[in-house]
């Protein structure tokens, strides 16, 4: 999903009608080897139903796991590193509280913009974000391959000396970036001097409120009800103000025809929010820090913090909110203490401790998947095999796995020696679902998630193999092609611009390969020319075709005529490289 | 530019995210042996305006009054869309409150419901005539802005003659609609009132579509069946009128015989995935089938064919030859060899194979590892019932309803 948003982005941009799948689909493969997604290990929902695409994303994403035993890894941040024309690195740092999910939830957002300066000395401000980012590699369940890790150092050492813009309002000079978590490093981000604060925060501890009680003047409290109804009454009723979030909109803020998709409506708190007032200026903390002991003594988390003038960002003035504006503030609502109790699920925590301990359990067994020959020709086995099994005692709890390729009937209960036997090509995945099935007290609840796994004797043409079986017919195989060679084009733009288009169309006009497009030959000659890099690409998706027996069928005697020779000087300009 | 503010979320974008995404999804298809026409033929009239995916009767009238409501709010097309949505889950939340809570549609999904009670019932309300617009829901929503200035036009025009005119700006609604109770749509069960049953059952009795088929008959003779899971098995079968037992009799011959592809067509899948477990099952339970099919050998030797397909065009009059020739010649096997040998029959075998291949081309499991391993190990071997459940439970609904105590 995240490359593909990045692809969209450029489409409605260019506002230009490109939506060809296949077009797509380069793109997910080229963007591939550039960006890396880092997660809590077990905490990728398993998809309800599988897209061949996954195959392109595999490589991309690497499950961490903190050091501290019972520590989530929860920031929720992203690192773009851009490169301009003149060579010149600019960053944009997302610090955001939500995940990498469709949530509906109010979330916040710090976009940061800043560019690589040439000094020698690191800003120090900066330390944390380029110490977080540092740390990633080596929080990886599985090891993380050498040019990712490599990158990921790269951006760590500049980002030490990234000068970024902060946001109107807020003081450069004295914003900063906050993590915890890393290596045992604990930080203290709130300070001993707090006049007024204001805590938003979705999770609450009554240790962590009463210490914001102990050490300001006043504090203001914003949590769900659910939230707030765990916390002792002596505590909220230190609180200056204590609310709520409405659980959705009054009846009169939907009449008004204002809204035309009240599917888009928000709902739930998610943002995490810090602001505290001191003397004439105020903290504004944003990120993935809750206000409880897990955050600041468990987890690994991120935030960012900053600084400006009390009476422009300070608690007061966020709790007034914008005149005119309907806002957050707009739908807080006094939680009285004498509030019915929202209905409570005694078992959740019961259950979500067990989860959270099973998980780790498989996790720690480290699995890897082995892939085999099976039985009949192009048929695989595929076992899973443990350093150390997970012994799960637990008569309460049984544990059943299966690749996500599969359907759930073909799950496994969970055995030393598991393997699924004569699976096709297309069923070959890192991906293993495990579900977890659990019984407290007579209640039933089942977890499951996604393991992306080590994947070893895979035949090194899968992601290949998983383009072919998209391509239908030989008009498509076509237009992959010239997409392909012209995606290489040094312009840089030409793959993306009219061109390309033109390419396309026209081959979409040809459908019938015996009529080959002039723009055919035009374009393989300027692929040579450029370099056989993308040459090499198409070699090799029609090697994959003639493996898969589909070559006969989709490309035609005319293509041959054309692509051979071409394909033979390349070769030999590779040859000579 | 660097800023902090409150993250959006687009509902489109995700749509649209997941939607190129199903560009590329594997495709699989349900009616594996493309029996669907005539199931569907013999369900329709059988037990009409009823589909699969219904749960409680009452979702008649509450769809009917939501957006009769709707309507009286002047809705215009532009909004119709959301403003039902919105309604329609938010009668999710009222239903969940109530104390008669099964089979509340969007129980789970919520806000993100993709298919609305709307939807589900669309069509059944235009069958028993509780709709009276013609036409889809899409077209309904993008009739409103003409309904209502026809209406305004109309009304005025009424005044002046005396309301001579009634028919111009025709209602979309049955003219009869029973009024929602006071607190609709604040309170909302999915229990009916004695009235409500009564006008459902009104309904079922006399639009055309209806009139006269087994539901209608089993509506005006209340009986609760809760165990009967076949309609031929029901104990008012004998007093049945005679086009519905000739019906019912079409309908369990067809089921009965076919029940037996099904299960050979799953059986193949099991062998081919070398799965023992799942072949042993698929072997008993053809094993019963045909004990069960040997026992009824007489009845099916008399059964005429001619009428049968007959009675399957009466009800669907584009069944594809191709399914036809299928059953005919699935049908000749059981009649030729025993049924307890058809498991092991080449012909048999080839048969079932040969369907699949021309309906799914190369998407066909017997030929194509990768779509075998996407089989759910239990495709479509279930008896064919004809919708009797879900109608089973749309007239319970009723019955309960005439018997209640609150008008």
């Amino acid at each position: 999903m995240l490359p593909l948003s990045f692809v969209f982005f450029d489409w409605e941009r260019q506002d230009e009608e490109l939506s060809d799948p296949l077009a797509l689909l380069e793109a997910l493969r080229l963007n591939g080897d550039r960006f890396s997604v880092f997660c809590q290990a077990g905490n990728i929902r398993l998809p309800t139903k599988y897209s061949p695409l996954v195959t392109f994303l595999e490589p991309c994403i690497h499950e961490v796991q903190p050091e501290e035993p019972g520590g989530v890894f929860h920031p929720k941040v992203w690192v773009v590193r851009y490169v301009d024309e003149d060579d010149s690195v600019k960053y944009r740092v997302l610090c955001l509280s939500r995940n990498l999910t469709f949530d509906r939830s109010w979330d916040t957002v710090v976009a940061l913009d800043g560019e690589l300066t040439d000094r020698t000395r690191a800003i120090s401000a900066n330390r944390p974000l380029a110490e977080f980012v540092e740390a990633l590699p080596n929080l990886c369940v599985h090891p993380l391959a050498a040019g990712r890790r490599r990158a990921a150092h790269r951006m760590a050492d500049e980002l030490l000396r990234v000068r970024f813009e902060w946001p109107e309002g807020f003081d450069a000079s004295e914003c900063r970036f906050w993590t915890s978590g890393l290596s045992g490093k604990r930080s203290a981000p709130f300070g001993e001097k707090r006049d007024q604060s204001l805590i938003v925060s979705p999770f609450l501890s009554d240790s962590v409120i009463r210490d914001f009680l102990m050490r300001g003047r006043a504090t203001h409290l914003v949590s769900r009800a659910e939230s707030l109804q765990d916390i002792p009454v002596d505590t909220l009723k230190g609180c200056k103000s204590v609310h709520f979030l409405r659980p959705q909109l009054s009846e009169e803020a939907i009449e008004e025809p204002r809204n035309p998709e009240p599917d888009e409506v928000l709902e739930g708190l998610h943002a995490k929010l810090f602001v505290i007032d001191r003397g004439w200026s105020a903290s504004v903390f944003s990120g993935s820090f809750n206000a409880t002991n897990h955050a600041l003594e468990r987890n690994v988390e991120f935030m960012v913090e900053m600084v400006g003038k009390k009476s422009k960002v300070g608690v007061d003035r966020f709790l007034a909110g914008e005149k005119g504006v309907t806002g957050f503030s707009d739908l807080l609502q006094i939680y009285g203490m004498d509030e019915v109790p929202m209905p409570t699920d005694p078992l959740r925590q019961e259950f979500d401790d067990l989860f959270r301990l099973l998980k780790r359990e498989v996790i720690e067994g480290r699995p890897r998947i082995i892939v085999s020959a099976g039985g009949q020709p192009a048929l695989f086995n595929m076992r899973l095999q443990w350093n150390e099994f997970p012994t799960i005692a637990d008569v309460r709890v049984r544990v059943k796995a299966w690749p996500i390729t599969l359907p759930e009937e073909r799950a496994q209960p969970f055995e030393p020696d598991m393997a699924f036997r004569e699976v096709s090509h297309e069923a070959l995945t890192p991906l293993l679902a495990i579900c977890l099935q659990c019984e407290i007290a007579g209640k039933k609840r089942e977890s499951s998630f996604v393991l992306n796994l080590p994947l070893e004797g895979a035949p090194a043409d899968r992601q290949d193999r998983v383009v072919a079986a998209l391509l239908q017919g030989k008009e498509q195989l076509l237009r992959y092609i010239l997409f392909l060679l012209a995606a290489g084009d040094g312009d840089g733009d030409a793959a993306a611009s009219g061109e390309l288009a033109t390419l396309l169309q026209g081959a979409g006009d040809a459908a019938d390969l015996a009529i080959t497009p002039p723009c055919l030959l035009e374009t393989m000659l300027r692929a040579l020319h450029r370099g056989p890099a993308q040459m090499e690409r198409v070699a090799s998706l029609l090697e994959t075709l003639q493996r898969c027996g589909k070559s006969s069928d989709l490309v035609g005697p005319e293509f041959q005529s054309i692509w051979e020779p071409i394909w033979e000087v390349a070769k030999q300009s590779i040859a000579k490289k | 530019m660097s800023l902090f503010t409150w993250l959006d979320y687009s509902e489109r974008d995700r749509r649209k995210m997941l939607e190129v995404v199903d560009l590329f999804k594997e495709r699989d298809t349900r009616d594996e042996l493309g029996l669907g026409s005539v199931r569907d033929s013999f369900a329709d009239q059988l037990f009409p305006g009823t589909s699969t995916i219904m749960t409680r009767a009452r979702y008649f009238l509450l769809v009917a009054w939501t957006y009769h409501d709707l309507e009286e709010k002047k809705v215009g097309s532009a909004a119709i869309a959301a403003r039902g949505r919105k309604a329609e889950t938010e009668l999710i939340e009222a239903i969940e409150r109530s104390e008669d809570k099964d089979g509340n549609i969007g129980k789970y999904a919520r806000t993100a419901l993709k298919r609305l009670p709307s939807s589900v019932y669309w069509q059944g309300l235009g069958v028993w005539g509780i709709r009276t617009f013609r036409g889809s829901l899409a077209q309904y929503q993008r009739s409103l802005d003409r309904h209502y200035s026809l209406r305004l036009r109309h009304g005025r025009r009424s005044e002046e003659r005396d309301q001579e005119h009634d028919d111009l700006a025709a209602s979309n609604w049955h003219g009869g609609l029973i009024e929602p109770p006071k607190d609709f749509p604040g309170t909302c069960s999915l229990r009916l009132s004695r009235a409500e049953a009564e006008y459902l059952r009104e309904r079922i009795r006399l639009s055309h579509p209806c009139a006269g088929s087994l539901l209608a008959e089993l509506a005006a003779n209340p009986r609760q069946v809760n165990k009967v899971d076949f309609v031929w098995e029901h104990p008012d079968f004998a007093s049945f009128s005679l086009a519905n037992r000739n019906l019912v009799n079409h309908a369990q011959v067809f089921s009965e015989i076919m029940h037996g592809a099904a299960l050979l067509y799953n059986l193949i899948l099991a062998e081919q995935s070398d799965w023992s477990e799942g072949t042993n099952d698929y072997r008993d339970r053809m094993e019963e089938w045909a004990q069960k099919v040997q026992a009824r050998m007489a009845a099916f030797e008399e059964w005429d064919r001619t009428l049968f397909w007959e009675q399957a065009h009466h009800g669907n009059l584009r069944i594809h030859p191709g399914a036809r020739d299928f059953i005919n010649a699935w049908w000749d096997l059981v009649l030729k060899h025993q049924p307890a040998k058809l498991a092991s029959l080449q012909s048999a075998r080839t048969l079932i194979g040969e369907r699949e291949r021309r309906l799914k081309k190369s998407l066909a499991r017997i030929d194509n590892p990768r779509a075998r391993e996407l089989w759910n190990r239990e495709a479509g071997s279930a008896q064919l019932e004809f919708r009797w459940v879900n109608s089973r439970r749309i007239l319970k609904d009723i019955f309960n309803g005439l018997e209640a105590s609150h008008a």
